[in-house]
Formats: C-alpha cells, structure tokens, sequence
C-alpha cells in the first residue's frame, strides 16, 4: 500500500475503515484523509501573464545584486537553487527577482514558510513590493481565499497545492516543523512541478551532499546589507557558579550601557526561574513558547519596557530588534545545535544603525556543536573578504 | 462526564467525524470501557440527534460508533427537525431546541432504563431538551457525556 500524499509504504500507518472498505494512510491524517494507493486530486489554477517590476525600499547592495544573478543563471538550467545566506542578508529581497520572472511569464509562484507569523510579515512585504500582483496569504485563520499571483503560505498549507507551483520558494527549511519531517517534505516536494527555491542560513549535511552530487545548486550570501560581519561569539568556558557571575556582569555592563539583551536559556522552567531571580534586579521578562500574548512582550520590549528578555530557542529566529546583543546560558546543552547558535547569534547586529554588537556563549564544556557554529561563522565571514567576480551580463 | 472539552479534544473529534478517522472510534471510551459497561449493564443507550446527511456524507455514525465499543444497546430514539449546526447558534438560539428536535415517530421508548448520551456537551441544551421530551413521555435518564465545555462547568459554579 502506497500513500500518494506523504510517500507512506509502512502497513502500521494504514487504517482499515469497514464503512467503506479501504485503507487510510494515518501518517498523514491531520491533512484530510487520503486512501491507500489513491492519487491526488489536481486543482487547476488558473494563471495570467504579469508585466511588472518590483519595487524596493532600499537598493540591493552589490553581493545581493550578484546572488540575484547567479540565481537566475541556475534557474535558467532548469536547477532547483539552495540559497545559503547569513541571518539577516536579504533573502527575501534577493528571491524577489526570481518571481518577477517567473509572474512575468505567467507563471505560478508559491512561497512556504515554517512559521505562521511571518507569512504575514513576508505578505506585507510582498504586496509592498508586487503592488501589480494579488499576494495572498495561506495559514491558520486565512484559509478562506487560497489562489492568486503569489501565493505566502505556511508548509503545512502546501497540502492543497498538488502540482500547483512552477516556481515554490521554501524558507528556513531548517527549522521546525519542516526538518526532519517526511510528510511536510514530500507534500513540499508534490506542491512544486517546477523549480525550487531553498533558502536557509543553516543548510544541513543532507542539502550539501545533495549540492556536491550536483543535484542542487548552490549560491552564497554571507554579507549582510550594511556590510558589516556576522558577530563572532565569545567563549565563556568555565564553572557553572562563574558562569553565573560572567551572565550577572554582562547584563549589568549592558543594562548601564543602555543595550538591550537577549539572554537565552534551554528551557522554560529555567528561564521563569531566572525571571524570578534576575526580575529583583533588573526589568526583566520571560519569553518563552508557553506565554501568553507574545506579540505584547515583544512590542513592549521593543519600547524599551525592560533591559532584557530571557527567552528559550523559540527566539531564535525571524525576530529583528534593532541593537540587541546576545548571551547564551549553557550553550553546553543539547537543545544548542550548531544551526540553532549561528541563528541565535544572527539576532545581534540586524540593523544599519547598530550594525555589530556582542554575543556570548557561557558554557562548562565546549561541544561539537558550539566548535561547528564558532567556525561556520567565521566561514561565512572570510567570504566577505574575498573579492568576487560575477559576470552579470546575459541575464536581463 | 468524562472529560473536559479543550482544543485537543476539538481537534481529535474533528479528525475522527470530519476527517473520516474511522479507528479512532473505539478510543474515546477505552479510559472508561469497564466501569461504564458495569455501570449501565441493564440501560439502553440514547444517542442525542445528528444529521441524516452527516451521517450519509460520512459513511458512519460517528456518535453511534463511538458508543458501541460498550456492547450495551444503543438507540437512536430523536431526530432533528431541521438541520443545524449546533456549534454556529449562539447561546439564545439553543435554548430554542425544543423546536428543532423531537422523538422519532418509528423507535420506541425502550422500557429500560435510560441513559442520554452525547460527545460534547456545551450548553446543555440538547440534554434538556431531550431529558424533557422524554419527561412527557413518562420516562427518566440519566446522561453521559463524552466531555463537557469549561462554559457550562462555570455556570454551575455560579
């Protein structure tokens, strides 16, 4: 038994219904129900040739101008493109080129995110940028309306888009839920009948294999648009009650320098502790998946409302808060990976008034993790240094 | 009452009548399967009204298959009058039930005794209404419900 909609071949995901004597794939049930050995109804959208350019708020800068361009070149070949750039270059600027060519075209373009905040955000943006095109939003609560020019959605939403897409631009691949997760990937993969557009700032070991088969093209962004490097982390590698100390005189030094901090902790009981602890002090809040009222946290700390937030991995990506260092408690703990510390660090230094700041890394042991992050970083950093040479000349 | 109605429990009835989760049928009384099978070993079981349509668009009976795991008889002794959606009416508008729902003209009263069932019970109003219907029959219930609303716990409260 087969399902069509998430690859499913294992028999203890298949329930029998005798009402109407046929299998169900169980794997997958939270999408609808799907039969065993079932194809997947096609919808038909329609599709309409736009003439139209985007409009941008600020300029590319000249690497991002260049990734444009070598995107557009592998699009050209027919390849799917991996678009490894550093939190905060520019992705979303950079793919807008690939979309204008593909609705200039007339064809299909659909852009799927992890998470459901930030459809809404991209959708702004979009619809700011596109203002010739019907950019819809698909996610929770916007489900009533699901075609149009440029599609926004969540992952979850590529389930109503069965061969729909000639152009599926898929953002932090690496991040929950996507990763690691075969149904969301094979819905992702059965949504798109043409290219795909990666992109991630932490690709994993299985995305660069598949860029050294040659099966995917690569193209590199590191340089964020104020030019200015990503922040390498400094080690704190001592004991636990030290490192109690260096988390003290860091907040105090950042709390009398006025700069806001963004204190990460592994997990939620910790960070209510330190809240309760910390809170004596300084003006302090916990911010963690199980609060309530998020956004009103995170708009009062943007007013400047406290001196910093002790937040658990939720934060670590897609917030931008202008002028925010970073410090890590027990880096040393397994919920760190290597992609979650290089997206944490990616917090600091997002804006072109505060373009660097500081990031550090409290730990008792220096794990693997912590060495792959502190490397990557500086990875992506030498490349800044490098010239490159692009010949931008064909592509229009 | 069995449990608190929440958004997992939203969710998972969702999934098994709208989703056509058909094995999930057996798992929502599995907790309880003895205890209830001894408590009501002598009653019949009455389901509270729901769409013909439903049912047919279905395939199943969701309530009925949810119930059946106990081995005790099952009844379906009200119909609706018209169809609604009982979730979409607004508070005023169930207590109104009494017009949509009455005793099938083709079941008999069973001469057990009786317990109402249901899945979800948010304002109570299907159980009174069905509870009064069968007053005027000269019949008595009790009720069991799969899970019930915070709502209707607070008015209690009260």
């Amino acid at each position: 038994m087969y399902c069509y909609r998430c690859a499913n071949r294992d028999p203890q995901f298949f329930a029998y219904d005798p009402f109407h004597k046929n299998w169900y794939c169980r794997r997958c049930i939270a999408f609808g129900r799907v039969n065993a050995d079932e194809q997947l109804p096609i919808n038909h959208y329609p599709t309409k040739i736009h003439k139209g350019t985007y409009t941008l708020q600020y300029p590319l800068t000249l690497a991002q101008k260049q990734a444009s361009a070598q995107i557009a070149h592998h699009q050209a070949q027919g390849k799917d493109v991996l678009v490894y750039a550093a939190c905060g270059a520019g992705k979303t600027e950079l793919v807008m080129d690939s979309i204008q060519r593909y609705v200039n075209a007339g064809k299909k373009v659909g852009f799927a995110i992890s998470r459901r905040q930030v459809v809404l955000e991209i959708k702004e943006r979009m619809a700011q940028a596109f203002p010739f095109l019907q950019v819809i939003a698909v996610c929770e609560g916007y489900t009533q309306i699901v075609d149009g020019d440029l599609i926004i959605c969540t992952m979850h939403q590529l389930y109503r888009y069965v061969q729909n897409f000639d152009l599926l631009i898929l953002d932090e691949i690496d991040a929950f839920p996507y990763r690691g997760n075969p149904v969301l990937e094979h819905i992702a993969q059965s949504a798109c009948r043409g290219a795909r557009l990666y992109l991630t700032a932490t690709p994993d070991e299985a995305l660069l294999a598949k860029v050294k088969r040659k099966e995917l093209a690569m193209v590199e962004l590191f340089q964020r648009p104020h030019g200015y490097p990503l922040v390498e982390p400094r080690l704190i590698h001592t004991f636990p009650p030290f490192q109690f100390f260096a988390l003290w005189h860091f907040l105090y030094r950042h709390k009398k320098a006025g700069i806001q901090v963004l204190c990460f902790v592994p997990t939620i009981a910790l960070a209510n502790r330190f809240q309760r602890l910390l809170g004596v002090l300084f003006r302090c809040a916990a911010f963690t998946s199980k609060q309530e009222r998020k956004e009103e946290l995170l708009k009062r700390f943007h007013q400047r409302h406290y001196d910093f937030l002790i937040c658990t991995t939720v934060l670590e990506r897609g917030i931008t808060i202008k002028g925010v260092d970073v410090i890590v408690w027990q880096s040393d703990h397994a919920v760190y990976s290597e992609a979650s510390l290089i997206q944490i660090l990616g917090r600091v230094g997002r804006s072109v008034d505060q373009p660097s700041g500081e990031g550090v890394l409290l730990c008792t042991r220096v794990t693997s993790d912590i060495k792959r992050c502190i490397r990557a970083i500086q990875r992506m950093n030498q490349t800044l240094h490098a010239t490159k040479s692009i010949h931008v000349t064909d592509i229009a | 009452m069995l449990y608190e109605y929440n958004a997992f429990l939203e969710t998972l009835l969702f999934q098994y009548k709208e989703g056509g989760d058909v094995v999930l049928r057996d798992l929502f009384l599995y907790e309880f399967r003895h205890a209830l099978r001894r408590r009501y070993h002598d009653a019949t079981l009455v389901l509270m009204p729901s769409s013909q349509e439903k049912n047919e668009q279905r395939g199943f009976y969701a309530l009925a298959q949810m119930f059946q795991s106990l081995s005790l008889p099952l009844c379906s002794l009200f119909e609706k009058s018209t169809n609604h959606k009982q979730s979409t009416l607004s508070y005023a508008k169930r207590q109104d039930i009494h017009q949509v729902m009455r005793i099938r003209q083709d079941v008999e009263i069973p001469n057990t005794r009786i317990v109402l069932v249901d899945d979800v019970c948010t304002s109570g109003a299907t159980l009174s209404a069905a509870y009064a219907l069968l007053k005027s029959y000269g019949k008595d219930g009790d009720a069991l419900v799969l899970s019930v609303h915070p709502l209707f716990l607070a008015q209690f409260d009260q």
